[in-house]
């Protein structure tokens, strides 16, 4: 196929998040990586679809009941029925909205992350963060008794706050101030908290004689928790919270500004810098485990016409060959709706129409889990102006729209009523399962290679869990190599002569490497250079002989 | 005056595999080619400060990093794109024969507002080589028929017209720019980097 080298380090099926971590940091240090995904499109699960691909993709690829791939499934998509007497809403109806499909960009996995998180750090030391944008969530929202309100985010919020007292202001600083202090092993207890780790959040903070308005802000919107919320878990999220907060904006949290499909081909690009090959639309077949000539375990598999091995191959939740009977998978359950207007109403949305991106928790009576509602618009670029794009998600109970169905009811309406202000009309909506996989579940210590199996997304706010797991994965794969060190600066990476090699920045083992004419497809009789890799210095890093061999490298 | 979201302009770099993309923008950028380097390893983007109608702005220009090899760029690197730049080789028929997909593509991932005046730059490479094969009417051709795209014929190894070529880019991207003010919000895109360093943990007691 073309001039596509047979043997790899690395082969990699599916453009998910884990996957192109995997395949952005075996790159990084200098393995060959041929990643590949069976979609035309980046990202999988992970993907974000104009508006036209995202109701196709809903319908073409979601699950039959004999399916034993990773799908979505029990997709319901309906729109609002515009009839003579309500023509549009808000000048808006189906037809308008279809026509600006490709200004939308819908995730099937929407995420947020915390600003002090896993995944801004990642990025920020890896210096992958020079590929995205993001744009911090405008205000998180809360509610009682179906009332919305906005949690106060900075020192300054809380203290112009009207239904805060006084008294509770101070309650909640010394609160908060000591949660900061707190440390497990701290001899000085007395000064912060003596409370098990087990113990209840909520009983803590009852302890601390907090208000009954305190706890609901702190335990159900800052931690994202619920009654049953340990004292480590909710102390691990308040900081969390509180060391997110004023990084970047005025609440915790960030949104990449296109969607979280960005997410994945950021780390895509970086492999791709480091040399790794891209091949969308591809699928590979008849794939075998065989052992090379010097005693390895490598993999063979049918790619196109011709056979390619690799020493290691990485496989997506999305591949075809993952049978997910083998695999511990569970659902999360979504919804996505296309509103004119955004949830509250005009008392929690005075500024900007709305905000950019608006989070709202919700706990579900009776569950330890609760509703994530991350309501986006325009401003980030994943929808219309003059539309909101609503994201629902739950850990999956009975049904998508069973398990959301009190949340939707007492935040949307599905007829339209002008009078009603604070109840936006769902004008197109979408319902479904998506897999993900089990947090606490140990997904890589089963696995020895040389195929290794990738984790999906997990029911959480970000992408901590996946990174864990990344790096897990990582490190049982290259258990001596680096995760991710920092990239150069395009400025570092000085293009030059052979005898400028000097002032080069050393690429991990492709540094040294020089390229003749790679010329993809026929060239009309122009003649190829050379299609062979060829190094110009004996690898510095990469001591496997057979490398050479396979790549023609030659010595200069 | 509505202030202006940015002064960074990002310009794609498009076309097939071994045009010259990378060697334009490194010998646009850093004067300095090299014959031996042609596919793409380590190549990512690199930014330029010009000054275009007495305003300095800083371009970025974004180099395919090999993912066009088997038409694989994903819709993340079209992203704000504020100028696009489409290379072939003038001695390979077949690299100006693909300008068309290759605009295509663009105006397909990109989704500009306003396809119809979305500046392209049409760049034919290594005119210092013999075997020309593309010729300047046929090129100009094209670029008229495409709403009188600016065309120019580079060499990015003796350094011919690259500069010119650039300032051009520059200058329409920036035209460009200035139409396009309509999404801001009052608050700018946040790009992450290291300086925006979180606040010492005993200082997370402050809201």
């Amino acid at each position: 196929m073309n001039d596509l080298p047979k043997e790899f380090d690395l082969c990699v099926i599916g453009t998910g998040f884990q996957e192109s971590v995997i395949a952005a940091a075996a790159s990084r240090v200098g393995k060959s990586v041929l990643h590949i995904d069976q979609n035309e499109f980046y990202g999988g699960f992970w993907s974000s679809y104009n508006l036209e691909n995202f109701m196709n993709h809903l319908e073409v690829n979601k699950a039959e009941e004999t399916d034993k791939m990773c799908k979505i499934r029990n997709v319901n998509q309906q729109w609002y029925e515009f009839t003579d007497e309500i023509p549009e809403i808000n000048e808006w109806n189906k037809e308008k909205i279809i026509k600006d499909s490709r200004r939308f960009n819908i995730d099937l996995i929407p995420k947020l992350n915390y600003c002090n998180g896993k995944l801004v750090d990642l990025l920020i030391s890896s210096n992958i963060c020079r590929y995205t944008e993001f744009r911090a969530v405008d205000k998180v929202l809360t509610a009682r008794n179906g009332q919305l309100d906005i949690v106060p985010g900075s020192r300054a919020d809380i203290f112009t706050k009207k239904n805060v007292s006084i008294v509770e202001k101070r309650l909640l600083m010394k609160f908060i101030t000591q949660c900061v202090e707190y440390k497990a092993d701290d001899e000085k207890k007395e000064e912060t908290f003596d409370f098990p780790d087990d113990g209840k959040f909520i009983d803590l903070m009852r302890q601390q004689k907090l208000t009954d308005n305190l706890i609901h802000y702190i335990l159900y919107s800052m931690c994202m928790g619920n009654d049953e919320t340990t004292f480590k878990e909710g102390l691990d999220k308040i900081r969390m919270y509180l060391t997110s907060i004023g990084r970047y904006g005025n609440t915790p949290y960030l949104f990449p500004m296109f969607g979280c499909g960005e997410i994945p081909q950021c780390f895509c690009r970086l492999c791709a810098v480091f040399g790794g090959i891209y091949w969308l639309g591809q699928h590979v077949s008849d794939v075998n485990i065989i052992d090379s000539d010097n005693d390895e375990k490598v993999v063979k598999m049918k790619f196109g016409d011709e056979f390619i091995t690799s020493k290691k191959l990485v496989c997506g939740l999305d591949s075809n060959l993952l049978d997910i009977n083998a695999y511990p998978t569970s659902h999360i359950s979504r919804a996505v709706f296309i509103t004119t207007k955004p949830v509250g109403g005009s008392s929690v949305n005075s500024e900007l129409d709305g905000g950019g991106v608006v989070l709202l928790y919700h706990p579900i009576e009776g569950s330890s889990d609760g509703v994530t509602m991350i309501q986006l618009s325009h401003f980030t670029s994943c929808i219309s102006k003059g539309l909101y794009l609503v994201h629902l998600s739950t850990p999956f109970k009975k049904g998508a729209q069973n398990d959301l169905k009190d949340f939707v009811n007492t935040f949307f309406r599905e007829d339209y009523s002008s009078d009603d202000d604070t109840k936006p009309t769902v004008i197109y909506s979408a319902y479904f399962e998506v897999p993900s996989s089990i947090k606490g579940h140990n997904y890589v210590d089963s696995q020895n290679g040389p195929i290794f199996y990738c984790c999906g997304s997990f029911a959480e706010l970000d992408y901590d869990e996946s990174i864990r797991q990344s790096r897990l994965l990582y490190s049982k794969m290259y258990p001596d190599d680096d995760f991710l060190p920092k990239a150069p600066e395009p400025e570092e990476i000085i293009i030059g002569d052979e005898d400028e090699t000097n002032s080069s920045v050393n690429l991990g083992a492709l540094a040294d490497l020089v390229i003749e004419n790679d010329k993809s497809g026929d060239n009309e009789g122009q003649e190829t250079v050379n299609d062979d890799i060829k190094a110009e210095n004996e690898h510095p890093v990469d001591e496997n002989k057979d490398t050479e061999s396979t790549n023609d490298i030659e010595k200069a | 005056m509505a202030t202006r979201k940015k002064v960074l302009l990002k310009v794609i770099i498009l076309g097939d595999s071994s045009v010259g993309k990378t060697s334009l923008m490194n010998q646009y950028v850093n004067k300095r080619f090299s014959n031996q380097y042609k596919a793409t390893i380590g190549a990512d983007f690199l930014t330029k400060e010009v000054v275009v109608d007495d305003r300095v702005v800083t371009m970025q220009i974004w180099d395919t990093a090999g993912q066009e090899r088997f038409q694989s760029l994903g819709v993340a690197f079209y992203r704000g794109a504020d100028c696009c730049v489409l290379v072939f080789d003038t001695t390979a028929p077949n690299t100006f024969k693909n300008l068309d997909s290759w605009r295509d593509e663009f105006l397909i991932q990109a989704s500009p507002r306003n396809p119809e005046h979305f500046p392209f730059v049409v760049l034919g490479n290594k005119i210092d080589l013999e075997n020309r094969s593309v010729s300047t009417k046929r090129a100009q051709q094209w670029c008229q028929s495409k709403n009188d795209i600016p065309y120019f014929e580079t060499s990015a190894k003796e350094g011919i017209n690259v500069d010119i070529a650039f300032q051009t880019i520059a200058k329409n991207a920036l035209a460009q720019e200035t139409e396009d003010l309509d999404t801001t919000s009052g608050f700018p895109n946040i790009t992450l980097n290291a300086d925006n360093n979180p606040r010492p943990s005993n200082d997370g007691c402050q809201c």
